[in-house]
């Protein structure tokens, strides 16, 4: 096979790097744990309540840190807040292109705003029953029911429409945030593994089997710590998680089996990306990460029962993160040339490094820790007032 | 490798690399004469109604890097990334193709399209420019050029890219690697201007561009450009 590939990509081979390869994991997380969330708070799926609040917690969490990889990666980090300020986003006869990038910003704003109006009216009349203890975050807590005294039935009332509408809201907010990304990758044309239109579905339904992944994990932490397991809330999950892991393996085969048929130029340097340099990377995508567990949650036996379906959460968590890792970076392996490739050296330290990469993801532990600690996952208004007993 | 003509492999841009240190004295000579005699040149100082264009005659290149030194030189390009570069082609019986490459300057630059900030942009007479100051550093334009005529200035920490030597033509003389060229491969000019040299060789050749089927209309034109060196 020829190698052909031009100078500049010789000196700098892939300039999205770990970092970026994070972002859209992060992006799913925070899409497909809210999307959950929504079953109850908007779709009034009373099963789904008692993991709502985590859910709404940990996609909250995530998003504050999912600008982070983004910013770092950036080459000019000072310069970040200018997505806001140049003129690049609606098109005017002057500056007639329109970049998706562009969008990101204001998309982030805006979800941000619309999760923590959320949280807050979902948490409201736990606070209101949390600033009657005297206790050091009185104040904190007094800020937070926005001056009730009292928890009334017509403030629950008056809240729980309030969350109603902003879950429905978030909703397509959250699949626009997550798709938006895959749709950003599709966007660059220069680059044959990314400019497929199967990019913005195929990325929004991996993210929502990462989002029931992590949530089956956390909420199995958090409630079997506080002995208050409801394995019914599992079970509906892992249902939830097989049908998603379905549908992302048939969207995968699908591009795959299409890139195979159209055999273009490229396509020897397609399946050498895929059948010798990222193997690793893809068994665990397709096999560890998407065949394993999907086969373990559809075996009767196996349906029901926590440790597989918590191997089977783990396994689907690690095949994501290795799609993402498939795809940014195996991307830009493939030159631009469309006849040779690349490599990828990951630097461990520096900005661009791996240690920076794990270190987001070490602030957002310390983000959710905090979070969980004012607000009560399993809040006796926030979760209970539906009743649900799982299934 | 089949075809007429074969290509060099990873040895072959070593040897690439050495050619280039011993013709760099060479070739910044050669650009510091030319543009010391760039009195005479055919483009105007006005600002127009122009497209500027570059017709690169690969009949002529002989390979000897000038334009990459001069532009290099005049741009103060950092060593390991390229503005502009010569593909070495070698042909089964030994004969040797050279084709200079650079940004196209397209019509429809699918670079620009993509920067979330408008720090890289189309100018009044089509050339392709990235703003130093506001430039972040995404990356965006790099991934989405299929030419590869992008880079992150390792220095600046920003895209960089051909200017076409805009400092150079608004005040009337050519771009650095033009007016290098001793054999005359790459000519510039205003191809909206049908009188300008540009635009008769278009017209009067069979010429063609590098990878037209990426939509972005790239305004350099090629004589000759082999089918290989076509990707």
């Amino acid at each position: 096979m020829e190698q052909f590939i031009y100078p500049n990509e010789m000196a700098q081979p892939v300039i999205w790097g770990v970092l970026i390869a994070i972002y859209p994991y992060i992006t799913g997380l925070v899409a497909g744990a809210f999307i959950v969330s929504s079953l109850a708070y908007a779709l009034g799926k009373t099963n789904y309540k008692k993991i709502a609040g985590i859910a709404v917690l940990l996609s909250f969490t995530l998003l504050l840190i999912a600008s982070l990889p983004l910013i770092a990666d950036l080459k000019q980090p000072d310069r970040a807040w200018e997505i806001f300020t140049r003129p690049h986003l609606i098109a005017t006869p002057q500056y007639p292109n329109v970049s998706p990038m562009a969008v990101f910003g204001f998309l982030l704003i805006s979800y941000i705003i619309l999760m923590a109006v959320e949280i807050i009216f979902i948490w409201r009349a736990d606070m209101v029953e949390k600033a009657k203890q005297n206790t050091r975050l009185k104040p904190l807590y007094k800020l937070l029911s926005l001056g009730a005294r009292e928890v009334t039935e017509n403030m629950l009332r008056r809240d729980k429409k309030i969350v109603t509408v902003l879950a429905f809201i978030g909703i397509p907010l959250a699949a626009l945030f997550h798709a938006y990304v895959g749709f950003l990758f599709g966007s660059i044309k220069a680059r044959i593994l990314w400019a497929t239109p199967f990019m913005a579905v195929d990325f929004l339904v991996s993210a929502i089997v990462s989002g029931i992944a992590i949530l089956i994990i956390v909420y199995y932490a958090f409630a079997s710590y506080a002995k208050k397991l409801d394995k019914g809330v599992v079970y509906g999950l892992a249902g939830l998680l097989a049908w998603t892991l379905l549908i992302d393996l048939a969207l995968k085969g699908t591009d795959e089996l299409y890139r195979a048929y159209h055999r273009t130029a490229s396509w020897p340097y397609l399946h050498a990306l895929k059948f010798e340099i990222m193997v690793a990377t893809g068994i665990i995508e397709f096999i560890i990460g998407g065949a394993i567990p999907l086969i373990l949650l559809l075996i009767p036996r196996l349906r029901k029962n926590l440790p597989a379906i918590l191997t089977s959460s783990f396994l689907a968590l690690l095949g994501v993160l290795a799609y993402r890792w498939n795809m940014v970076i195996g991307g830009q392996i493939i030159s631009r040339t469309e006849q040779g490739l690349l490599w990828y050296n990951m630097p461990i330290f520096g900005k661009e490094g791996l240690i920076a990469a794990l270190s987001i993801f070490a602030a957002g532990v310390f983000v959710f820790t905090i979070l969980s600690w004012i607000f009560p996952w399993d809040g006796k208004y926030a979760t209970g007032d539906m009743g649900g007993e799982g299934e | 490798m089949t075809g007429k003509i074969s290509e060099n492999t990873s040895n072959g841009q070593v040897s690439r690399r050495e050619a280039l240190a011993s013709m760099c004295s060479f070739a910044v000579g050669v650009a510091l004469t030319g543009s010391l005699l760039a009195e005479k040149s055919e483009v105007s100082e006005e600002l127009g109604d122009k497209r500027w264009a570059m017709v690169i005659d690969v009949s002529k290149c002989y390979g000897c890097y000038a334009c990459l030194a001069a532009c290099a030189a005049e741009n103060n390009v950092p060593i390991g990334v390229f503005r502009t570069w010569v593909e070495r082609y070698v042909k089964d019986d030994g004969g040797v193709i050279f084709v200079p490459k650079m940004c196209n300057h397209c019509d429809e630059p699918s670079c620009v399209e993509v920067c979330p900030v408008n720090a890289t942009y189309k100018a009044a007479n089509g050339e392709v420019l990235v703003d130093d100051t506001v430039c972040i550093g995404c990356g965006a334009c790099i991934q989405n050029c299929p030419y590869g005529a992008r880079f992150f200035n390792p220095i600046k920490g920003v895209a960089d890219k051909c200017t076409l030597c805009s400092h150079r033509i608004y005040k009337g003389r050519l771009p650095a690697c033009v007016e290098a060229c001793p054999t005359g491969a790459r000519i510039f000019g205003d191809i909206n201007d049908p009188e300008s040299e540009v635009s008769k060789l278009v017209r009067n050749n069979s010429v063609s561009r590098w990878k037209p089927w990426t939509g972005n209309k790239p305004m350099v034109f090629y004589i000759g450009l082999p089918e290989e060196a076509n990707r």
